[in-house]
């Protein structure tokens, strides 16, 4: 054994792969929205690599690169250009990938991190660039024999990679992590980020060290096509465990990329002898460079959104939110925006934005059924409800059936379907502000009496 | 005369006029084809049946007066330009059995001014030659002499169009592809401004070299075929938002007196006597027609531009050439022959790591460099003049066994490509021996006006394309 | 250029194949290295040019910029279409030998 080896920690980066949701491909126009379709069957000279076919770069796909880039706090370079990384793979239909190489569209910038009660921790972003999907591989036996089934609808489709430095040092922050950008890429609605649609992939960097050592490893294991936080957690942590043993045993660990089998949960070694890549990237001849001028760089400032963090203490000191009610109801955008627009009718109407909040949060409202003036008005208007209690309802209750005496007839002839209908007609009239329950209870009553109205 | 011995001008004046079909016209054509194509080469494809059916339908307009502006005309493609439904090689075993599912945009212009597609002509595989002898198909002879090669590697739409197998015939030029053939087969070809015509549907060879065009048996048709093809699509990027003049109309406009640049470097080199001498003979004609004065340049980095073309052009080969894996199309790698493989290896190398920086990056760097040399000429001068080859045409297997001395006979045409300007080969005579000889034009970017102006004064005054080869 | 770079070998001859994914016989491999020696001895001369002030040019049109607009999508080819001139195909895929490795 191995004389007492100082405590090892894992240094770890992250390579995010995100589709964009733009309505064409990246350079043509395909369908981009590629998840489910029957194959081969959103494909064009272009992106199935024909001979003579040419690219045309999508603009939206550009912008919204840059606007990931200032969303992360990047420098946007005044120069950028597309190049080519040539190599051989089925799914890859030009024989090269149209990438970026030395002048990506964002470089530098950091995202930062709560990794405890009150510290922060910034994880440094390499770059962010633009490159084309590839297409899809499947395996098939057939015959008994094994073959590889290639359908292009994916390639082409804008991909955006995020590279972070080497600057996570832990499973917990390499979680908090992935899913801040997941938020962020949300937040900016760029893509959905669907990770059971692939739209957002993780490539894992991970190399352990002795924890007072500040220099980097002298090597790096990858693992690639991670589609999901739980395979993320558990490609890191097999490494980090795996890794350990082999560097206590005195093992010295080489560059290497692995892959990840998702029914056992663990890495295997990749069967093909490891050789480094010799990519020949050479600018793309095809696409003329991009040099930005500052208007336009300023254009899309613009579109960025306030985001989470900012949001969530403007809540706080605008609605009197605590952190945690901040920070569930800023998890989402749509959510956020909801929200928002019930407070400031909430502050309106004289009633705490607070339990507007709860109210959301504990799900004691089925907020898809109301606007958020709607909510607003309910929630203050049930404290108002409470107290004149079941005679107003009621009024309601007659006036509705008395506007739809055909459906009454129907109702009791049989079709007591309709009591859904007859609610929400309630629930219309009262703008909310019935109470669903007891609406249903004197409705009920009135149906099932033979004369009346 | 036969009809195939038209012009394209003269052919859709007796279409217009009724004095013959479009029929027929393709007829005798395809005749043209029959007697002496098994022998000549010219054709990789013929598409006898369509070309008659769309004949048909080109009669048809014509008798309802329909003026599209190549109705009825019969044309054909270098096998490097994609045509919808019919096979296109490359000239290459590769892509022996390959249909193409989209027309390339020239083809479809070509289509919309209702000219009728006769077929698809040989070349020098993927464009990778000067000669016409490196296509898996057969090597195409110059229908002058056959014993002697027609130029490439757009060698099967020089010799077609030379042997009246059709009007007009697009080719690429790379580094020297249309102007050679035209060169050495007595026509009219210009290597266009790059980006003047659109590359969509083009088989790449070298993305930023490529340049679309067509060979034409005069000047007046190059215009008008120029007024047709060129112009953005939007589809390929690398097009500048140039408008497209009416070439034809400004064909008869005065050149006024002319500033004639001779560059020492294109005149020191081994120049074969007749050729020198018949190119100086058509310099003074063009003196005495518009006036002007020839003024000695210097384009002092011309000794780099052979070893800049074949470091930046392989590369881009070398990659272009990566989507033919045989797996949505073609027959495999291995179907590769020889030329094309040696240039392959060639790009991979020079683009591969520990090499990127003192081969790619430093060509990069020397094309500027020879961009330069010419802005700085035609600040001085109005066009620049030089013999298209250094020799006459030569024979079928006297250069093949040696990659290099091809290579080298490059170099009064590449730095041409290297640039990106527009060069005009015009036919200037024959030699003793009957061989034809050509003379380019060179000019600034996007000056094809003043090109097309020049050489229609000169051809009007010497006519050389009334010569015919005896087939 | 170093010396290093003059005389090509055959080693490296047979790495640029590989990387290529082209596949040479033994006589072809000795042919290639002949020819492309010859062919990179002339290059050397570029190397006699101070090129260190001068920018590289690989867009001669000085074009920038040129992008298209997001829109609604233009027409595809039909699958058949797409798979019409493959060697290899089933069910709406093209088909090749079983891959296993990761690129």
């Amino acid at each position: 054994m191995k004389k007492n080896m100082a405590v090892l920690e894992p240094v770890i980066g992250l390579e995010i792969h995100l589709e964009l949701t733009t309505r064409q491909k990246m350079f043509c126009r395909c369908p981009a929205d590629h998840f489910g379709k029957e194959p081969n069957t959103q494909t064009c000279p272009v992106c199935l690599g024909l001979p003579g076919a040419l690219p045309y770069p999508n603009q939206k796909a550009i912008e919204d690169t840059v606007l990931l880039g200032l969303a992360l706090g990047c420098r946007i370079p005044k120069k950028a250009k597309f190049d080519r990384k040539n190599y051989f793979y089925p799914d890859l239909p030009k024989g090269y990938q149209i990438s970026q190489y030395d002048q990506p569209f964002a470089l530098g910038g950091g995202l930062k991190l709560k990794i405890k009660n009150e510290t922060y921790k910034t994880i440094r972003i390499n770059r962010v660039h633009l490159e084309e999907d590839t297409g899809k591989l499947v395996h098939r036996l057939i015959g008994g024999r094994d073959y590889s089934l290639i359908d292009f609808n994916r390639s082409s489709v804008p991909l955006v990679e995020v590279v972070t430095e080497p600057d996570i040092a832990s499973i917990e922050e390499l979680i908090a992590f992935g899913k801040k950008i997941h938020q962020l890429v949300r937040y900016l609605g760029i893509s959905p980020a669907d990770m059971q649609k692939g739209q957002m992939r993780f490539e894992l960097n991970l190399s352990m060290r002795p924890r007072e050592d500040r220099k980097l490893p002298d090597y790096r294991v990858e693992v690639k096509n991670l589609n999901s936080f739980k395979f993320l957690k558990a490609a890191a942590e097999y490494e980090i465990k795996r890794q350990s043993q082999a560097l206590i045993r005195g093992q010295k660990l080489l560059q290497e990329t692995r892959g990840f089998n998702e029914k056992k949960m663990i890495t295997f070694a990749q069967r093909s002898k490891e050789e480094a890549h010799d990519y020949r990237y050479f600018p793309e001849a095809d696409i003329p460079p991009i040099s930005w001028p500052e208007s336009a760089i300023r254009r899309i400032k613009k579109r960025l959104p306030e985001l989470p963090e900012a949001k969530q203490i403007r809540f706080q000191r605008d609605f009197r939110l605590n952190p945690a009610e901040a920070e569930r109801l800023t998890r989402e955008k749509s959510r956020a925006d909801y929200f928002e627009k019930a407070a400031v009718e909430a502050l309106r109407l004289k009633l705490e934005p607070a339990k507007i909040a709860r109210a959301i949060i504990n799900k004691r409202i089925e907020t898809a059924h109301f606007s958020p003036i709607q909510l607003a008005e309910r929630i203050a208007g049930q404290q108002k409800l409470n107290k004149t209690g079941r005679s107003d309802t009621t009024a309601l209750v007659e006036k509705v059936l008395a506007k739809y005496p055909g459906e009454v007839n129907r109702y009791r002839e049989g079709k007591i379907g309709l009591i859904q209908f007859f609610i929400g007609q309630i629930m219309k009239e009262s703008r909310g502000l019935a109470d669903p329950e007891i609406t249903r209870t004197i409705l009920l009553k009135k149906l099932n009496q033979e004369q009346n109205f | 005369m036969k009809l195939n011995e038209l012009t394209i001008d003269q052919a859709q004046e007796g279409l217009f006029r009724g004095d013959f079909s479009s029929v027929e016209l393709v007829r005798a054509c395809l005749a043209r084809i029959k007697k002496a194509d098994s022998r000549i080469k010219a054709f990789i494809t013929v598409c006898e049946k369509k070309a008659l059916n769309q004949a048909r339908e080109a009669d048809q307009q014509l008798r309802k007066g329909i003026k599209k502006r190549l109705l009825g005309i019969p044309v054909a493609f270098k096998d490097l330009f994609v045509t919808e439904g019919i096979k296109t090689t490359a000239g290459s075993q590769v892509l022996a059995d390959f249909i193409p599912q989209y027309d390339a945009t020239v083809v479809r212009r070509f289509k919309e001014a209702g000219a009728i597609v006769v077929g698809k002509t040989n070349l020098d595989a993927w464009g990778h030659g000067s000669s016409g002898e490196n296509s898996a198909f057969g090597a195409t002879r110059n229908p002058w002499n056959q014993e002697y090669v027609p130029g490439g590697s757009s060698s099967g739409s020089g010799a077609a169009l030379a042997a009246g197998m059709c009007l007009a015939a697009t080719g690429t030029d790379t580094g020297s592809s249309i102007r050679l053939p035209a060169s050495f087969c007595n026509l009219v070809g210009m290597k266009n401004t790059y980006g003047r015509v659109s590359r969509f549907g083009v088989i790449a060879m070298a993305s930023s070299f490529d340049c679309p065009g067509c060979l034409t048996k005069t000047v007046k048709d190059q215009a008008a075929i120029l007024e047709i093809i060129s112009g953005q699509d939007g589809a390929d990027a690398t097009m500048p938002d140039q408008k497209v003049p009416d070439y034809s109309r400004i064909l008869s406009q005065e050149t006024g007196s002319l500033k004639i640049g001779l560059p020492k470097e294109y005149f020191n080199r081994g120049i074969d006597n007749e050729v020198g001498d018949l190119v100086k003979k058509a310099i003074r004609k063009i003196i005495d027609l518009s006036g002007g004065e020839i003024i000695p340049v210097s384009l002092p980095h011309t000794k780099y531009a052979m070893p800049c073309y074949y470091i930046l052009v392989p590369s881009e080969i070398s990659s272009n050439l990566a989507r033919y894996d045989g797996i949505r199309y073609g027959r495999g790698r291995d179907k590769f022959g020889d030329e094309a493989k040696r240039r392959i290896m060639l790009g991979t190398y020079a683009l591969s790591a520990g090499y990127y920086d003192a081969f790619y990056l430093k060509a990069q760097k020397i094309r500027t460099l020879i961009k330069r040399d010419f802005e700085k000429v035609f600040s001085k001068v109005d066009v620049i003049m030089a013999p298209t080859s250094p020799t006459l045409p030569f024979k079928l297997g006297e250069k093949t066994n040696d990659p290099l001395a091809m290579y080298l006979s490059d170099i009064l045409v590449c730095p041409v490509n290297i640039a990106g300007i527009p060069a005009l080969n015009l036919p200037v005579g024959f030699s003793k021996n009957g061989l034809p000889v050509g003379m380019q034009i060179i000019g600034s970017q996007f000056s094809e006006e003043k090109l097309l102006r020049i050489g229609y004064t000169y051809e009007q005054a010497t006519e050389w394309y009334k010569i015919k080869p005896k087939i | 250029m170093s010396s290093k770079l003059k005389k090509l070998n055959q080693k490296q001859v047979r790495r640029v194949a590989d990387l290529a994914k082209l596949t040479l016989t033994a006589k072809e491999i000795a042919k290639f290295t002949a020819q492309l020696s010859t062919i990179l001895d002339h290059f050397q001369s570029l190397a006699e040019v101070n090129t260190a002030e001068v920018e590289s040019t690989s867009q001669v049109t000085g074009l920038r910029n040129v992008t298209r607009q997001d829109g609604k999508p233009g027409r595809c080819l039909a699958s058949a279409e797409a798979l019409a001139d493959a060697p290899a195909k089933h069910q709406g895929y093209f088909k090749v030998k079983g891959i296993f490795e990761k690129k």
